[in-house]
């Protein structure tokens, strides 16, 4: 007889890995008898702003576009501005999103990948007049996160104002490209992400924040739960924070229900509950990807580095540190390398140096994002902020000149990917590390 | 703990010696904006004078490599024309950074990007300054910089350009805006003095601009282009670049070389 444990996992591995090659082997792309390529003018509503340094992709949802279901990326420059709830007035060519042939060789499923957030066509730089506003609760939600925005924007030069938005509002396209690749050389990418280390360090604020208030337990868990659930709005969703979130609150739950929520456990379980609202993003976001892999290397060789590294000193918790980056990592290099080409030698370092600076980074960001309106005090938390991300940028550009600090790696193909990810699960069944005391 | 205070006493103290050790020499830096003019001077005393400011919102990190870290100051934006690969990034500029002066030219074009900077300037409350052909600004008696044209009537932006020559002891600079070849007439036909160690190319290395008379009286042993890569104008044109060869410049691109940096 099995025991419960066992058909739960035995069951969720069957329902990922049928998803898995469902979204290999389905072509389908819904919206057949729309015209493709075809000259339209429709109204739409803004559900979505993403600033980059030379324009804004715009999600749009459109209102009278007949034979057409789902939303529309949009190409816009950087003026005018628009923002979430316009109402607008779009006339366009409205064309389906293909696959794109990288200098590589290999091709990139950009068509899957918008499906993912429900988006069927695109189009470039159309003509748009706005010609309303829709002010329902979400329109207030992105009002604040515009105030938070410009709070961090307007208070700090660069290159800190970039991260720090990245950092606590996911706005990620904003940080110029040769900074986002020295992040990546050092292993530091995770860092201008929202990654679960991020929600960790949120959650872990708030709970403080709310206990101190004078909430008990339980009703400080129902306004966590909350608070994060508009924090996560605010930031569209990005699939490590919601990980991270759902772990924590089945965490925080468990006690509750009386049940023992062992993390592996949790953890695939909010596997199977991404898939079932999204089978997207299995294949389709690397960020859902790397997050996964990342806690399941956590949970699997924390100990086993630990004990390892016992000749490092654990003096200022290097050695906790060190075993976590490279925990985190023993599952994460294949589809890193696979998908950045890039394998980073020095990457343990990069995170040993600059990871403790993280929770004073999200204290100042949240803080001068809510006090952007008292200039005073919100130039009193800018300068400290601005000094220690400039620091990281500072330590991370050092650390990606030293010779041999990464390696790139440009022909790691889908097979050798899946060769080391299922060598690396083979040692990790016959090695156990998970035992290791 | 103690250890943790005086590691931070010390890192306040590196910085606080950064603040002072001014290095008192003239920087004049062509930053690297893309297909755009971005050109930020820094004078002896610690002015900065920004001319242009590219098409995007590099500019932003750009221009903060070349200043010093605490600088929130710039003293004069100058506006060459209203083109957006050279005004796009000064809008969102005005965010961060204090603009003590704006000179532009009386050119007031009809456009929405000149609406949109013209809204950032009136939330910001900062008045723009027009300036005409001939007018000298003296920072000191080493350092001085004259408008030699500042058109406003032609249909053409490019031709509205506002041109400098900023002089700093026996060195003098030419940045031409993206000026064509008739402009470039009615600067020889002023009579004002023109000969200059450093161009900064007219029209980012255009075939249009760059006439060979012109070349010979500005006489560069320098040329600088600011153009981006693979842009869709094919800046710079082979042309020009003849031309500058044949009166022997020294032919510098951002596209090739990224920032672009001389200091004196």
């Amino acid at each position: 007889m099995m025991s419960k444990s066992k058909i739960f996992l035995l069951a969720s591995l069957i329902f990922l890995l049928s998803n898995f090659v469902y979204l290999l082997y389905f072509e389908d792309r819904g919206n057949h008898s729309f015209n493709y390529g075809s000259f339209y003018k429709f109204q739409a509503i803004v559900k979505g702003v993403d600033k980059k340094l030379d324009g804004y992709n715009i999600i749009i949802q459109p209102q009278n576009l007949d034979n057409f279901s789902g939303k529309i990326l949009v190409y816009t420059d950087l003026y005018p501005n628009y923002q979430y709830g316009d109402i607008l007035e779009v006339s366009a060519k409205v064309y389906q999103a293909e696959k794109i042939l990288g200098d590589d060789g290999k091709y990139f499923a950009y068509d899957k990948y918008l499906a993912k957030d429900g988006i069927f066509g695109t189009c470039f730089r159309p003509r748009i007049k706005i010609i309303g506003q829709n002010k329902d609760l979400s329109f207030y939600i992105f009002k604040s996160k515009k105030y938070f925005w410009q709070s961090l924007n307007d208070y700090l030069v660069e290159p800190s104002s970039s991260l720090a938005k990245a950092m606590f509002l996911a706005a990620r396209r904003e940080i110029p490209e040769e900074l986002r690749n020295i992040f990546a050389r050092v292993g530091l990418s995770h860092m201008i992400a929202i990654s679960g280390l991020h929600m960790a360090i949120i959650v872990w604020l708030l709970q403080s924040f709310l206990i101190s208030l004078g909430f008990s337990r339980k009703s400080s868990l129902l306004f966590l739960i909350i608070l994060l659930g508009l924090y996560l709005y605010m930031i569209a969703f990005p699939s490590s924070a919601v990980r991270a979130s759902l772990m924590v609150i089945i965490l925080l739950i468990g006690p509750f229900v009386g049940r023992n929520t062992e993390s592996i456990y949790s953890l695939i379980l909010v596997a199977d509950i991404f898939v079932l609202f999204n089978p997207y993003l299995l294949l389709y976001d690397i960020g859902f990807q790397l997050s996964f892999l990342a806690v399941l290397g956590l949970l699997y060789y924390v100990r086993f580095f630990n004990k390892f590294l016992v000749f490092i000193p654990n003096k200022f918790k290097i050695r906790e540190t060190m075993s976590v980056t490279l925990a985190a990592q023993v599952f994460t290099w294949p589809l890193i390398v696979y998908n950045f080409k890039i394998f980073s030698l020095v990457a343990p370092l990069a995170n040993f140096l600059v990871l403790p600076f993280l929770p004073l980074v999200l204290v100042l960001s949240i803080v001068l994002a809510l006090f952007g309106f008292w200039s005073m005090a919100a130039g009193l938390v800018a300068w400290p902020l601005f000094i220690i991300l400039k620091i990281i940028v500072y330590i991370a550009d050092l650390l990606s000149k030293i010779p041999y600090a990464f390696i790139q790696i440009d022909n790691f193909s889908l097979v050798y990917m899946l060769l080391a990810l299922l060598f690396t699960i083979i040692v990790t069944l016959v090695l156990r590390p998970q035992n290791y005391e | 703990m103690n250890k943790i205070i005086i590691l931070i006493f010390l890192l306040l103290g590196i910085l606080f010696l950064t603040v002072f050790k001014s290095d008192s020499k003239l920087q004049v830096n062509f930053l690297d904006v893309g297909q755009g003019d971005a050109i930020l001077i820094r004078t002896p005393e610690g002015q900065n004078i920004l001319i242009d400011g590219g098409p995007d919102n590099k500019l932003l990190s750009e221009i903060a490599k070349v200043l010093p870290w605490w600088e929130r100051e710039i003293d004069y934006v100058v506006i060459s024309h209203y083109h957006a690969d050279h005004i796009v990034g000064l809008i969102e500029l005005l965010d961060k950074y204090k603009v003590k002066n704006i000179l532009t030219t009386a050119h007031q074009p009809d456009d929405f990007l000149y609406k949109a900077w013209e809204d950032k300037l009136s939330e910001k409350n900062i008045k723009e300054s027009i300036i005409k052909a001939g007018e000298r600004f003296v920072i000191d008696n080493n350092l001085s910089w004259q408008i030699l044209l500042a058109d406003s009537e032609h249909e053409d932006y490019n031709d509205n350009s506002l041109i400098i020559r900023l002089s700093y002891g026996d060195q003098d600079w030419l940045f031409m805006g993206d000026l064509g070849v008739e402009g470039e007439k009615e600067i020889l036909g002023s009579g004002l003095d023109i000969a200059s160690e450093y161009l900064k190319v007219g029209h980012h290395g255009s075939r249009y601009s760059s006439s060979e008379e012109f070349l010979e009286a500005v006489s560069p042993e320098k040329c600088i282009i600011q153009s981006g890569k693979d842009n869709k104008f094919g800046h710079p044109h082979q042309e020009a670049i003849d031309r500058l060869k044949s009166i022997g410049c020294q032919i510098m691109d951002t596209q090739d070389l990224g920032l672009i940096s001389f200091s004196f």
